[in-house]
């Protein structure tokens, strides 16, 4: 073990969470500005911890902890390109989702256990990033399950008790199947940390049968919470929990872990080429295509607006998996860059969700009516979100559709282009008609008919739901730059492919 | 520095309708915005040289803009007309409620259009034609009752479709290329396998927005709900955005496709003669000139059909079609605006009466191809270019064209009528718009001198001499045709044809949208939601009586166990993965 910065600095990157988070459970709920000053600051340091870090990376440091615990196993957590994607994310959108959630429980009682919980949640999430290899994954990917368990039941009713058994019976299965399958990779294959292109091409012949089936396992286990059909059981249950919830499960913490997962292993445990050779692929390809198809075909009929948005992450977070699943690098990327463009859509959709909630009491959307007229800006960051979802530049989920496309073509799967495009109809046919209504309906609800001086949502509301939509722009106007996901993603996914 | 005016004139719109957003009731500004927007879009049309590219790296996947040839003649028209439109709908809309929302749509609807003009890669087209074809839909929608909610929800669902076959049209396009510019993309298109699905999907991707049939019936739905300026853009130049796409996306110039030449003659010809007939039963003006439009359109497809059949042939058809469009656009922009004119007339003084009339007929014989009009000049070159292709369709089409002229005569000889008798109605109000005839007024100017000034100024080599004895004969026989037999049943009296329902065939997609979506809520979605308070309540009506749902639901409750999913799972991926093995 070291003790220079360079690997201490992912230590710090995931302690500045913790350490907040153990810091909130002992305040008092009614210590409210010591809270907010806690929160903000854990937020802003790791913020700046791993911006700094960020552009270490670029330059080519390397950062990195290990240490040996039980069995041969290392615990070990890096900072590579991949792991930037995810904690840059992370860290980015927990800083605005704490400001969103420190102004939506204004003054509901136990903060302090929900804060708590939140930070330990980031803490879980940046760790799943920045891990170096399969166990350290695996051991913050069920740290993850237990510190978002509590954040789902926060509020305590019949419904949310109920959403919050399903939601461990979900994770824990996948977690148990997860389990067999790193240990008995750690079984063949010894301690392997990730690395670029694979580790697992070494091994003999005889050994491919089971590789196989551990991959079936190793994506089962991540399947849950990537939320694959027929293992997404547990996502829109779990819309009962507060909107800043809803939103970072579904954009950065839970969803993404699993989805994070599969590229690990199928880049850097399996190697894609590797993988490809063995066949593993297609199967993903499939299950992908199918929850995407599934997710937007359930969206349509929701009328609650969260679990319309639910169903619409069952489908969304799969182009990932299916950009992972194809053979070539513009796939890759379509997959890597959607990892950041569905968190920023989604956490936009779910935000705004929450503060029509919030400011109007509306939550299903038969009720949305004319709610352009009270609420313009959060309307606004909403349509931002919506059209992005589906697909239409200069939005940034129109960068991951193309790429997705040009890959499948590329990857020799053209047919793939025809669950696009049936998945881009049925985000267009759950998403408009919520515009339709918001900017053009009759307004029918009395809590928008009536004409109350004050139209938004307070400020902490309001802005970060402005911030992140107009991140969803940027990332998609300013793509050529240097700086933008995609570009990272292009970085990551020319590493991934033997030379 | 002069290449810079290409995106000085979207930035201008665009940031105007930004500011317009981020403030509320300033009259002023809106005005200012829209009758000013268009403007550096025109100094790029005369400023910019052509064919130098203004390339923008950090711009989404690498922007380029340009201008040549075909694109300098649709911008022309298209700022040309949004800058009448403009001015235009700062007087029509001075009554409304809502006229900053509109001026927010026109100016975020023009962006899109001009963008899409002077893209060069393929992303940025997408984006444009996208950002037009969306906030369109919020000018479509502009009077918010259930008419334009209908409206609105066809033009969408069908510019959905469009643009879904428009994308995958242009990742077959940009994968094929291996690039992303617009020129060597296409090129390549003749060389790939799969050019024939290539130019399918460009074909009826982009027929959505000019009105191919069978995807026609957004028109005469949207053109009478619009509100008068939206719906003079909307058919002037937002349609010709599609006869764009086909320009841009269609490999003409690199070899022959008989096949698709004689399907867009084919449609071409239909629809030209077809939306005549059901225009002729509409008693709204506005769809009627909408059914136009289509008729028009149609003519076009026939022209861009020639051009697919030689490859030499495609430089000169696309030309016509530019000048052809850019005819269109001023006569068929004139027109919707003169439904507003008429509209608005005051009863006094009579003689204002017949300078209307006139201005419409001007309008009307500019379409119809009368003598001396832009329109002649149009018809005759496709007229030449049809002779001179020898192929099967030749000796049909010198029928077919002076009947095309023919039947758009009596379309719009039915037009002038219904509209004279809006005038002559009794009991009309006349709406209060001041400026709404001046405006008028420099539109009619735009009809009668723009494809001439174009031609000669832009210096456009169009091969037929239209003041010759044999083309002033040719282009006015149908014509007078035309009148000989709206004069023959004028006085006859017929009784009134019932009207077809406007959008004809509209109708049986909504059937269809409606069977399916019944049949989807009660054999897929009811069963499977758990609750359904949680079905979105419009779609209620087609619920199905209780009974019956129960076990099918309680199986999914027990589906929702995690043992039976993932053995599921389980079971399904060991199936694949065993069958790959």
């Amino acid at each position: 073990m070291t003790w220079d910065l360079n690997s201490w600095l992912p230590v710090l990157v995931v302690a500045s969470s913790l350490v907040t988070g153990i810091f909130i459970f002992f305040l008092p709920d009614e210590k409210a500005t010591a809270r907010t000053i806690f929160n903000l600051s854990g937020a802003l340091l790791k913020l700046v911890l791993v911006l700094y870090m960020g552009w270490g990376a670029y330059q080519g440091e390397v950062y990195e902890f290990r240490f040996s615990i039980v069995l041969g196993f290392d615990f070990l957590l890096r900072a590579d390109l991949l792991s930037l994607l995810l904690v840059t994310l992370s860290s980015v959108l927990w800083f605005f989702t704490t400001i969103y959630a420190i102004g939506y429980l204004e003054g509901s009682p136990n903060r302090a256990r929900f804060f708590g919980f939140f930070s330990l949640c980031v803490t879980a999430s940046v760790g799943v990033a920045m891990a170096g290899n399969l166990i350290t994954f695996f051991i913050f990917y069920e740290f993850l399950t237990l510190s978002t368990y509590p954040l789902v039941v926060h509020r305590g009713t019949e419904d949310s008790m109920e959403a919050g058994r399903t939601y461990l019976w979900y994770t824990m299965g996948g977690g148990a199947v997860l389990f067999v399958g790193v240990v008995w990779l750690h079984v063949i294959a010894g301690g392997i940390d990730f690395q670029s292109t694979g580790a697992l091409r070494g091994l003999p012949e005889s050994q491919h049968l089971a590789l196989a089936i551990i991959f079936a396992l190793l994506m089962i286990g991540l399947g849950v919470k990537a939320a694959l059909v027929p293992l997404h059981g547990w996502l829109p249950v779990a819309m009962v929990a507060p909107a800043p919830v809803s939103a970072l499960l579904h954009a950065v913490a839970v969803v993404k872990a699993g989805a994070f997962g599969i590229v690990r292993v199928v880049y850097d445990v399996f190697g894609i080429e590797f993988a490809a050779e063995r066949g593993l692929l297609m199967p993903l390809t499939i299950m992908a295509s199918i929850t995407i198809l599934y997710g937007s075909l359930r969206a349509l009929t929701q009328d609650d607006l969260k679990r319309r948005l639910a169903f619409s992450t069952v489908s969304q977070v799969s182009y990932i998996a299916l950009g992972v699943s194809i053979l070539g690098q513009t796939a890759t990327v379509g997959g890597l860059v959607h990892l950041v463009h569905q968190g920023l859509m989604k956490i936009t959709l779910f935000f705004c969700a929450g503060l029509f909630a919030e400011v109007l009491h509306v939550k299903k959307i038969s009720a949305m009516s004319g709610i352009g007229r009270r609420m313009p800006v959060t309307m606004a960051a909403f349509t931002i979100g919506a059209f992005g979802m589906i697909g239409v530049p200069p939005i940034a989920g129109f960068l991951s559709k193309w790429h997705l496309g040009l890959g499948a073509l590329e990857g020799g799967q053209p047919w793939v282009i025809g669950v696009l495009l049936a998945s881009t109809l049925m985000n267009a046919g759950y998403f408009l008609p919520i515009l339709y209504k918001g900017w053009f309906g009759t307004p029918i609800n009395a809590a928008i008919l009536e004409d109350k001086p004050k139209r938004e949502a307070p400020f902490a509301l309001l802005m970060p739901a402005v911030v992140t939509a107009v991140l969803s722009l940027l990332a998609g106007l300013l793509a050529g730059s240097e700086i933008s996901p995609l570009a990272l993603a292009q970085a990551i996914a020319a590493k991934e492919y033997l030379p | 520095m002069t290449a810079h005016w290409l995106w000085i004139s979207l930035a201008y719109p665009l940031l105007a309708a930004a500011v317009l957003m981020s403030r509320s009731r300033s009259d002023a500004l809106a005005a200012t915005f829209l009758r000013t927007a268009p403007l550096p879009a025109l100094v790029a049309v005369l400023a910019t040289p052509l064919n130098s590219p203004l390339v923008l790296p950090w711009l989404q996947l690498g922007t380029q803009f340009e201008l040549d040839a075909i694109r300098r003649i649709f911008l022309l028209f298209t700022s040309v007309l949004w800058l009448i439109a403009g001015w235009y709908a700062v007087s029509y809309l001075n009554h409304d409620e809502k006229r900053q929302r509109f001026s927010v749509y026109h100016l975020l609807s023009l962006t899109g259009n001009l963008g899409l003009i002077v893209a060069a890669d393929i992303p940025t087209f997408y984006t444009c034609f996208a950002l037009m074809t969306f906030s369109a839909c919020g000018l479509v929608v502009h009077q918010q009752d259930e008419v334009a909610a209908r409206a609105g929800r066809l033009y969408i669902a069908l510019a959905v479709v469009g643009e879904a076959l428009i994308l995958s049209a242009m990742l077959l396009i940009a994968f094929n290329g291996q690039t992303l510019l617009i020129a060597d993309a296409v090129a390549a298109i003749p060389d790939s396998d799969q050019a024939a699905l290539i130019m399918g999907l460009v074909i009826f991707g982009f027929g959505v927005k000019t009105g191919l049939l069978p995807l026609h019936g957004w028109l005469p739905l949207a053109h009478p709900v619009a509100p008068t300026p939206a719906s003079a853009v909307l058919s002037g130049s937002m349609i010709k955005a599609g006869l764009l796409g086909w320009i841009l996306f269609l490999p003409g110039g690199q070899g022959s496709f008989p096949a698709w030449s004689n399907i867009m003659i084919t449609l071409g010809v239909v629809g030209a003669f077809y939306a005549v007939v059901v225009g002729l039963t509409q008693r709204n003006p506005k769809t009627n000139l909408a059914y136009s439009s289509i008729s028009q359109m149609g003519v076009m497809t026939i022209c861009v059909g020639l051009g697919l059949a030689h490859a030499g042939d495609w430089s000169n058809a696309t030309l016509i079609v530019a000048i052809y469009a850019l005819n269109h656009a001023f006569a068929k922009g004139a027109l919707f605006m003169g439904v507003g004119v008429v509209m608005a007339e005051p009863i006094q003084p009579r003689y204002h009466r017949r300078i209307i009339m006139a201005g419409l007929a001007l309008a009307a014989l500019a379409i119809a191809g009368a003598p001396m009009t832009g329109g002649a000049l149009a018809k005759r070159a496709l007229k030449y270019f049809a002779d001179a292709q020898h192929m099967v369709w030749s000796p049909a089409l010198s029928w077919i064209l002076p009947l095309s002229a023919l039947a758009t005569t009596l379309l719009l000889t039915r037009l002038i009528y219904l509209l004279y008798r809006k005038m002559i109605a009794p009991d009309r109000e006349p709406d209060d718009h001041p400026d709404l005839m001046s405006v008028w007024s420099v539109g009619l100017l735009a009809v009668a001198f723009m494809v001439w000034l174009t031609i000669y100024h832009l210096q456009v080599p169009v091969s037929t001499d239209p003041f010759s004895f044999k083309d002033l004969t040719k282009s006015a026989l149908p014509i007078l045709f035309g009148l000989g037999i709206a004069w023959g049943v004028g006085r006859f009296r017929p009784r009134a044809l019932t009207p077809i329902a406007a959008g004809d065939i509209v109708v049986i997609y909504e059937r269809v949208g409606q069977w399916i979506a019944a049949r989807w809520i009660r054999l897929v979605a009811v069963p499977l939601e758990s609750r359904t308070a949680s079905l979105d309540p419009i779609l209620n009506r087609v619920l199905p009586p209780k009974s019956g749902v129960d076990h099918v639901r309680q199986a999914d409750e027990r589906m929702r166990f995690f043992g039976v999913s993932g053995a599921l799972f389980i079971i399904l991926t060991m199936a694949l993965i065993l069958s790959l093995i």
